[in-house]
């Protein structure tokens, strides 16, 4: 125990020396949750619009200025259609509508008129927006314009009404469950780079020759990142409460212990890295791509989980972020549910004994084994 | 200058074993990635599939069920099952067992016969906004087609206008495509980025940076070994990565090969430019490491790749006029799918040419002026 | 195995790299309690490996071990409670202060926090807020022994304890060890200075892996020197050959005048200077020695004459152009050698080789001669493909200056490079100096061997960052009144008074 205590307090100390592990903790967690809640949006998109009309009726004109009212879309009319074309190409707008000779003449005459819209495929994200843009631009205009009569009414129309989330503000959603990237990150982060170093200053070796077990390198390394990595997450959540206004509907108590639980299966994918790796040029470039990237790729944050082949969605289930993002989504916005609370419990803490059982396993008791 | 090309060799000759000799890190430089490119390739998508969605019919006749029909036969859902209650739907969105739930009212078809618009409840989990808005725009669509198969019946002009839309460079909206075109470059990102940024910060925390500085190279032949050795690695992983983007996933390269070549070597420059600006600043490994995460989180999130720069502030907006990577993938993008001219292309190469002479020629500079 | 047997060794084998090195082969070995120990012997021998096995920290492939009466291979725990190891690497926290070493290591050893009596004693306590990393390598390796003989272990370890260590402060660290222990305390004390082992109760000389020689070193010889014959000796002999290096050696222009100059160097950091008005001018050919005690700014004066930190004042030449100006022109006459090993340690021999060839122009055919000369001077053979992080100490040292001479440069800066090194390789080293310097080569050195000392041609005393006295090592022996250049050493360090700021 004292031996434990004594490498804890070692740790401390070495955190408080260099400032790089609380910048680690406390400056990069703020970045990154501002760059998730201003610089990602995931709801409303908008949208460059090059237009051509080729028909002179005044009509028309009120079609193209309220193209120009829309907040979603930004529109320019083009009167040479290879020069919009060639704006297609450079991304200088993001679609094409082409409103022929003969609409209003087809509107009246109770035949069906068309419209032309090219979207640039090669921004496949924006390319339902663009349509969906349109076509209820295009619609409203129908209902307000003389051709009105010919429109037949919808039979049905779809309300919905979303829970937890009244306007749908992606940014609920997106910000709370930023945390497990960042959180996973900096979990990583932190403890990559610990072990390896003892082993390429040559303090390993001293270390070894005491009588210290691996348990206590092990809780050594555990404990003081996992207290660092506590308050960094306590930090990040105070913001995003009092920063980012999003309602905080669950319960203090579960967070935290889910959260703790998580960190507790980050750290070991950290320390897991560390101890394979002796030095820390090798357990750098380890963090980065095993540990981090399918962090920030497959965890359903951006890319929804259950749009994956269902091999996928298995696999997604080894990664601890993954279930953080499950659980903090709902405590945020819908309160504690607790069957999913005990689920995602359980594999976090699943996972981090399984982590720590390969750290402890990994950790050295001598020079050559 | 013979004699100087000889021991700008020596120094490369060692750069490379120095990413490349130990066969750990070999392992780990060039599998990982290209692997990961092939899974997330995969598996990667924005569109939402496989949503399990509950219904609740109370009004129970032909009209309902046939418009329950039209949501059973998408393809866009997974499980489509009926609800017997509130309750149940309350519990099930809770638990995020279902996605969404359908509640048809009992007055449905009596509604429908009047001629009048029918109102369908779409509940949503705004926990999962994303998904929510995209179910949202499917029930629609649903509803629309839904309003089209009655006129027909009632044999009326079904829509007096129609919007015939064309995706242009991906007719038929392969996401895959968007997204390995994204992902080569973010790819490549991540390997030149480690590498450059743990070098000069190796050498000092171990000592060697002493003996390279009093060895007669000049900043220039030192700052062009640190450069070639990743850049001739990411680039081989580019060229790679660009095959099997066009074998594999059948991607068109529709603009000239090389082209897309010479821009990669520009985009890796700058690249490498702030990986050694990175490590140029860093005392030793563990800030290299951490200075390489703070760019490239912001690098890869904020490049178009997650969402469009438009969307964002202006102040991030300008911001990621410093982002290689913006600039790079819209390359990629233009000359894979788009066939895109020369002269666009340049004007997407010079803020990289500006971003990577500046971080370098900075590398450079500290790299004999940083004495005690 | 009796009561008094400490460490009993019987046909141990450990090898490595799958069985083709064998770097402890088939040796036995019995000490007994309350001995001091010398393990001596040629770079390579097995001494390392050998003090690790008996530390348990690796494993041995065959034999058995026993020490204080436990395995070490199955009861390892129990006995790292009773031993006490200092590694070559000191095993400290460089960012850690000296205190928080001393109380980490004193809370893993389960030792009461009380060292003011070892800190006094080591003259460290001035120190005890300071980073161990900014310590000078002297005291580096005070507390780095405090930290072993911490908790009264049975048995001490010491590997290689005063590596690069001055002579004032070895004899402390020699007495540090000496008041600590009690009658039966072992230790065991691994060495490359032969006054040092002359002094202990045994010494044991390994070879090869195999004990040569265990006994009473006055039972070899009475004296130092003639000890350290017998070493040399049981070791294989050494017969002064004509240097190869120097002999290869292409020397461009030579002539009159001064290679090395510097000009009222100074360097301060904040208020404290580490180096003040130093001058100095050093002929062509000259070997001129820079003596001092550890932290007497030897080394920071190295790393202004080549560039390595920016003089506060004063100029330094290499063969007439200015460092600071013409940094790579004048780098380019320049071999270094840095007292930290600082060659790729993650690299092989030859790789480290064929880049310091390649870096000073050398090339093709030329190149390739030098790399092979070079493993043929130093023995590098059978440590080609190994990384040169792994290599022994000794070979370490040899790597460094065969990088540093491999491109024939007319001026060498050697910081401590026979530290480490075996006795042989030390003379072969000196045979190698003083042929180069006939040839022409200007060589300018620090060593803490004082023996060494007297092959320079002049030797400057640093202390505190001044040059105390300057002279051939005639003028500063008789200056001292002393007789040899050990004790001259201590006598002008002592009369300029001990004490660094």
């Amino acid at each position: 125990m004292n031996i434990t205590l004594a490498f804890v307090k070692k740790e401390f100390l070495q955190i408080i020396r260099d400032p790089s592990s609380l910048i680690i903790a406390f400056v990069l967690p703020t970045l990154l949750l501002f760059i998730y809640a201003y610089g990602i949006n995931l709801d409303a998109v908008n949208v460059r619009l090059g237009i051509k009309n080729d028909d002179s009726n005044p009509e028309i004109a009120d079609l193209i200025k309220s193209f120009g009212q829309n907040r979603y879309v930004t529109s320019a009319v083009y009167n040479n259609q290879n020069q919009m074309y060639k704006d297609i190409v450079s991304s200088k707008i993001k679609g094409a509508l082409l409103i022929p000779d003969d609409f209003s003449a087809r509107l009246a005459a109770g035949k069906q008129a068309q419209l032309l819209l090219i979207a640039d495929g090669a921004e496949i994200n924006q390319v339902s927006y663009t349509q969906s843009y349109v076509s209820s631009i295009v619609s409203q205009w129908l209902q307000n314009s003389r051709f009105k009569s010919n429109v037949s009414q919808p039979a049905v129309n779809i309300q919905p009404r979303y829970w937890y989330n009244q306007n749908n503000n992606a940014r609920w959603a997106l910000v709370p469950s930023s945390l497990a990237v960042t959180m996973t990150l900096i979990g990583i982060l932190l403890t990559a780079l610990v072990i390896s170093r003892e082993w390429e200053r040559g303090t390993m070796e001293a270390l070894l020759s005491t009588n210290i077990k691996p348990i206590h390198i092990v809780l050594g390394k555990y404990i003081p990142y996992f207290i660092v990595g506590m308050l960094s997450l306590a930090f990040s959540i105070l913001m995003i409460i009092t920063l980012f206004d999003v309602p905080f509907r669950g319960s203090f108590w579960i967070l935290f212990l889910v959260s703790a639980l998580f960190l507790y299966a980050s750290l070991g994918i950290g320390l897991i890295i560390s101890s394979a790796a002796k030095n820390q040029f090798l357990a750098s470039i380890a963090s980065l791509i095993i540990g981090f990237l399918p962090a920030l790729m497959m965890s359903g944050i951006v890319f929804p989980v259950k749009s994956m082949p269902l091999f996928f969605q298995y696999f997604t289930h080894i990664l601890p972020p993954k279930h953080y993002v499950d659980f903090i989504r709902s405590e945020f916005l819908s309160g504690t549910v607790a069957v999913n609370v005990v689920s995602s419990s359980l594999f976090l803490l699943t996972l981090g004994f399984l982590f720590s059982v390969i750290v402890y396993k990994k950790t050295a008791r001598r020079l050559d084994a | 200058m013979l004699k100087n090309f000889n021991r700008l060799k020596a120094l490369i000759k060692k750069e490379f074993l120095a990413i490349l000799r130990d066969p750990k890190s070999r392992i780990i430089i060039i599998f990982p990635p290209l692997v990961q490119l092939l899974i997330f390739a995969n598996a990667l998508t924005m569109e939402i599939k496989n949503a399990d969605i509950l219904v609740m019919d109370r009004s129970n006749t032909y009209e309902s069920r046939e418009f329950i029909a039209g949501i059973e036969n998408s393809k866009w859902f997974g499980n489509v099952t009926r609800a017997e209650s509130l309750r149940e739907i309350e519990q099930k969105i809770d638990r995020q067992q279902a996605d969404a739930a359908i509640l048809i009212a009992p007055d449905f078809a009596r509604n429908l016969k009047k001629g009048q618009t029918a109102d369908v409840s779409a509940v949503l989990d705004g926990r999962v906004s994303g998904t929510a808005t995209a179910l949202s725009g499917y029930f629609t669509q649903i509803a629309q087609n839904y309003t089209l198969k009655l006129a027909e019946k009632s044999g009326k002009t079904a829509v007096p206008l129609s919007i015939e839309t064309r995706v242009w460079f991906n007719p038929n909206a392969v996401y895959q495509w968007y997204l390995v075109i994204s992902l080569n470059v973010i790819m490549a990102l991540v390997v030149t980025l480690i590498l450059t940024a743990l070098s000069v910060a190796r050498e000092r925390e171990l000592g060697t940076f002493e003996q390279l500085i009093v060895s007669p190279y000049t900043a220039l032949e030192i700052l062009t070994g640190k450069t070639v050795p990743p850049l001739t690695v990411a680039l081989i992983m580019l060229s790679v990565m660009a095959l099997i983007s066009v074998y594999c996933f059948d991607i068109p390269f529709t603009g000239s090969f090389l082209l897309y070549l010479g821009s990669s070597f520009i985009a890796l420059l700058s690249f490498v430019g702030v990986g050694l600006f990175i490590s140029a600043v860093s005392k030793n490994q563990q800030q290299a490491i951490l200075g390489a995460f703070a760019f490239m989180m912001p690098a890869i999130l904020l490049s178009g790749f997650v969402s469009p720069i438009e969307d964002m502030p202006p102040f991030l907006q300008n911001l990621t006029c410093l982002n290689p990577v913006r600039f790079f993938i819209n390359i990629g993008r233009g000359l894979f799918l788009k066939n895109m001219p020369a002269a666009d292309v340049a004007a997407n190469l010079l803020p990289l040419i500006v971003i990577g002479g500046l971080t370098l020629s900075f590398a450079a500079m500290t790299f004999k002026r940083n004495l005690e | 195995m009796t009561e008094t047997t400490c460490i009993e060794i019987k046909n141990l084998t450990k090898t490595f790299s799958n069985g083709e090195v064998r770097a402890v082969d088939n040796l036995s070995l019995r000490l007994e309690k309350g001995q001091t120990v010398g393990i001596i012997g040629a770079d390579g021998a097995g001494k390392t490996t050998l003090l690790r096995l008996i530390c348990g920290l690796l494993q041995p492939d065959s034999g058995t071990i026993s020490v204080c009466g436990l395995n070490p291979v199955t009861q390892k725990s129990l006995l790292n409670a009773k031993i006490g190891y200092m590694p070559q690497k000191f095993g400290l926290y460089e960012d850690l202060s000296v205190l928080d070493n001393l109380n980490f290591y004193a809370a893993l050893k389960n030792v009461s926090p009380d060292f003011n009596q070892m800190l006094e004693f080591a003259d460290l306590k001035r120190f005890q807020n300071r980073l161990a990393g900014k310590l000078s390598g002297g005291m580096k390796q005070k507390l780095g022994l405090i930290c072993a003989l911490m908790g009264m272990p049975e048995l001490i370890v010491l590997d290689e304890p005063s590596v690069g260590v001055d002579p004032v402060s070895r004899r402390e660290l020699l007495k540090m060890v000496k008041t600590t222990v009690q009658n039966q305390t072992t230790v065991l004390w691994s060495t490359a200075y032969m006054d040092e082992a002359h002094g202990f109760d045994t010494v044991v000389v390994v070879d090869r892996g195999k004990i040569i020689y265990q006994g009473k070193p006055q039972d070899l010889a009475a004296d130092t020197l003639g000890f350290e014959n017998k070493v040399i000796e049981l070791m294989g002999g050494y017969a002064p050959k004509p240097s190869l290096v120097a002999q290869n050696y292409h020397l461009n222009g030579s002539g009159d005048g001064f290679a090395v100059e510097a000009v009222d160097l100074v360097k301060r950091y904040g208020d404290f200077y580490a180096v003040k008005n130093n001058t100095f001018h050093i002929k062509k050919g000259e070997i001129f020695g820079l003596l001092g005690p550890n932290g007497a700014g030897k080394s920071t004066s190295f790393k202004m004459m080549c560039g390595l930190a920016r003089p506060t004042g004063g100029t330094a030449r290499i063969m007439g152009i200015d460092i600071v100006k013409q940094a790579s022109l004048a780098r380019s006459h320049l071999g270094y050698m840095a007292q930290k090993f600082s060659l790729y340690a993650n690299l092989s021999v030859r790789e480290n080789l064929e880049f310091f060839a390649g870096a000073y122009g050398l090339k093709g055919k030329l190149a390739d001669e030098a790399v092979s000369r070079m493993t043929e001077i130093f023995g590098f053979r059978r440590f080609l493909n190994d990384n040169a992080g792994d290599l022994p100490l000794g070979y370490k040292q040899r790597l460094s200056l065969a990088c540093a001479v491999m491109h024939n440069p007319p001026v060498l800066f050697l910081d401590e490079p026979t530290s480490g090194v075996d006795v042989i390789t030390r003379r072969e080293f000196w045979n190698h100096l003083t042929s180069l310097a006939q040839k022409g080569v200007t060589i300018l050195i620090t060593t803490h061997f004082m023996d060494e000392a007297e092959f320079c041609d002049r030797i400057s005393l640093f202390y505190k960052g001044k040059t105390i006295a300057t002279g051939t090592p005639q003028e500063l022996k008789r200056l001292a009144g002393a007789q040899s250049m050990e004790d001259a050493f201590v006598n002008l360090i002592l009369q300029n008074g001990r004490e660094i700021s």
